[in-house]
């Protein structure tokens, strides 16, 4: 770990045609979504419903056919993916700084402070989390979907990157560099922060891909069996809960194939991108 | 080792408790309950209150907390809310089924996680080895969702082969016998199938890195240069220390099955426990759902003092320490 800022993680990923195409794929599809959802979608257009149009199979009219509500299935799609990237960005980023700092905070301080907390989140930890998620959810009706992120970052979002931080600042903590940035006096939040995180950010970025994974599919799950977003807002999830009933499944696959296939490309590029960072990450598998 | 047996134990004592409060608490800002759905037309004004009263939902949380614990540590979890039978029954009803699938599950999972794993290893940085990994990365990708429903659109519905959704056809449960048992296998395959092949990628590819790495090591060497068959080195030495961690992973792999179930449970509707969960959460039936929870956390626990204990078995090295 003698390196490790972006720069190796870029160069990494740039010497591996499939992580770079699947970059490039992802963040493509990201901008459209965002672009198409935001700018050119009427929302409260799209999300009327229409009852002469419902269910009906991929026409000239309706490329890719329309819900059971009657609306385009195209459009909806788009909001399904824009909402669902959305929970995943926010539970990620969210769940990362507050996991990293956690982390940093105990690897750092070590000795009673890890011992007492480490306590704490072996006790969490062994809470089964979905079964949690699903028991604050049913208490808690969520308006957005924000509010709903919230509450998976609290109940488990923060825990991967804490496990992973700490034992990376521990092994920090023990260089040379640390003790002599002590020996000059400088305050041990700014060690932290300005001398140990950017020695952690290859290993961060590499478990910010599996987290990123992790929480789309927790996102997908939870909606799909009925305790995710409100049943009004699209999302990929819900969009996969419509295979549930076994006509749908076998007779309208319009309706939740794309968003299946949808959910597998970026999970595939997604995890393109996190095996070269990955070898950024780990000093003795890096190709460059 | 039966010191860190009982230290394990006395640390996951604290551990449940403080997870049975939690859930307890959680459970009185649960919106509704069970009750309301069992009201009926032309019932008198005072009923749900008398029937909660009966329920003891009237009293304040620490005093169902305590009779809560008194019950259960008599072998009582109290009365379903929303079945009107025993919790014990409602899940043992249920039980079953899940057992049934994670126990085929684990079994389709070393099946064919351990053959690969192995080729993928000899064959290193060759053509078997590039499609394993290939095979790997894929199914590492797809969440467990998505893979069960195509699964079910391709093998069910496309090709027929198999049925799509609960654990037994309703001619072969009354039959009995053989037929019983053929249905049920049969049922299984699809959502045992999906769950192999997910949860085996980390395995097979743990396996794979297991046996690059004692491949060499000095006395892999030492067994070629004094010519033993490369046959022979592969079973009786290298294997046998590369299959060691698998082995010590088994039982964590079993519970992780086990309560990695309620997607796989969901999807292909089968009557097991984590679809039970999901019913009873939506249902405000909390005595099965507290019941579930802390059966989860204790299997977890359990499972995880099962792994260390094998890995201890089986390694020397580790038993010392």
């Amino acid at each position: 770990m003698e390196k490790g800022g972006l720069g190796v993680v870029w160069k990494e990923i740039r010497n591996d045609k499939l992580a770079l195409f699947g970059l490039f794929l992802f963040i493509g599809i990201v901008a459209t979504v965002y672009f198409w959802g935001y700018y050119i979608i009427d929302e409260t257009q799209a999300m009327r419903l229409s009852m002469f149009t419902m269910n009906q199979r991929p026409s000239p009219d309706f490329r890719l056919g329309t819900d059971p509500m009657g609306r385009c299935m195209i459009q909806q799609l788009v909001l399904a993916a824009r909402n669902s990237l959305n929970i995943s960005f926010v539970v990620t980023i969210g769940g990362a700084s507050i996991g990293i700092f956690i982390g940093l905070f105990i690897g750092f301080y070590g000795g009673h402070v890890e011992n007492v907390a480490m306590r704490l989140i072996a006790f969490w930890g062994m809470i089964p989390g979905l079964m949690l998620i699903i028991l604050f959810r049913s208490i808690i009706t969520f308006k957005t979907w924000l509010g709903f992120s919230g509450m998976i970052i609290l109940v488990g979002g923060w825990l991967t990157m804490t496990g992973l931080v700490r034992v990376m600042t521990l092994q920090q903590g023990r260089l040379d560099y640390v003790a002599a940035s002590k020996t000059l006096g400088t305050p041990n939040i700014v060690i932290m922060i300005r001398e140990v995180l950017p020695n952690l950010v290859s290993i961060i970025t590499s478990g910010l891909t599996l987290v990123l994974a992790g929480n789309m599919g927790l996102e997908i799950g939870l909606t799909f069996l009925g305790f995710g977003l409100p049943p009004g807002v699209p999302s990929l999830g819900q969009h996969l809960a419509y295979a549930r009933s076994s006509g749908t499944m076998q007779q309208r696959p319009w309706q939740w194939l794309p968003a299946a296939l949808l959910i597998l490309i970026l999970m595939l590029c997604i995890n393109f991108v996190g095996q070269a960072i990955n070898r950024a990450a780990d000093a003795r598998k890096r190709s460059v | 080792m039966w010191k860190t047996v009982v230290r394990r134990l006395l640390i996951a004592i604290p551990q449940l408790i403080g997870l049975s409060v939690m859930v307890f608490v959680l459970a009185q800002f649960m919106p509704g309950d069970a009750l309301r759905g069992q009201l009926e037309p032309g019932m008198p004004p005072g009923e749900i209150n008398r029937m909660r009263e009966e329920a003891g939902l009237n009293d304040p949380w620490y005093v169902q907390y305590s009779r809560w614990v008194g019950n259960v540590l008599r072998g009582d979890l109290g009365r379903s809310l929303q079945h009107r039978v025993p919790v014990t029954k409602v899940i043992g009803d249920n039980m079953m089924n899940t057992v049934r699938l994670s126990i085929m599950t684990t079994i389709l999972l070393y099946a064919i996680a351990i053959p690969l794993g192995i080729i993928a290893g000899r064959k290193h940085n060759r053509l078997p080895d590039k499609i394993i990994m290939f095979y790997i990365f894929i199914f590492f990708s797809i969440p467990t969702i998505v893979m069960g429903l195509l699964m079910i659109f391709i093998f069910a519905f496309h090709y027929g082969w198999f049925p799509a959704m609960n654990s037994v056809s309703v001619i072969a449960a009354f039959q009995g016998g053989w037929a019983e048992f053929w249905s049920r296998l049969h049922h299984l395959v699809l959502p045992s199938m999906t769950g192999a092949i997910l949860g085996g990628t980390a395995t097979i590819y743990y396996l794979r890195n297991q046996i690059i790495d004692v491949q060499s090591s000095d006395f892999v060497t030492t067994a070629r240069s004094k010519g033993t068959p490369e046959r022979r080195v592969y079973t009786r030495h290298i294997l046998r220390n590369a299959i060691l961690p698998i082995a010590g992973g088994m039982g964590a792999s079993i519970a992780f099955v086990f309560t990695g179930s309620i997607f796989i449970e969901t999807v292909f509707s089968i009557n097991g426990m984590g679809q039970l969960f999901v019913n009873s959460v939506s249902g405000r039936d909390w005595p099965v759902a507290n019941a579930l929870i802390m059966f989860y956390a204790f299997v977890g626990v359990m499972a995880g003092l099962l792994a260390d204990l094998t890995i201890m078995l089986v390694d020397p090295r580790i038993r010392i320490k």
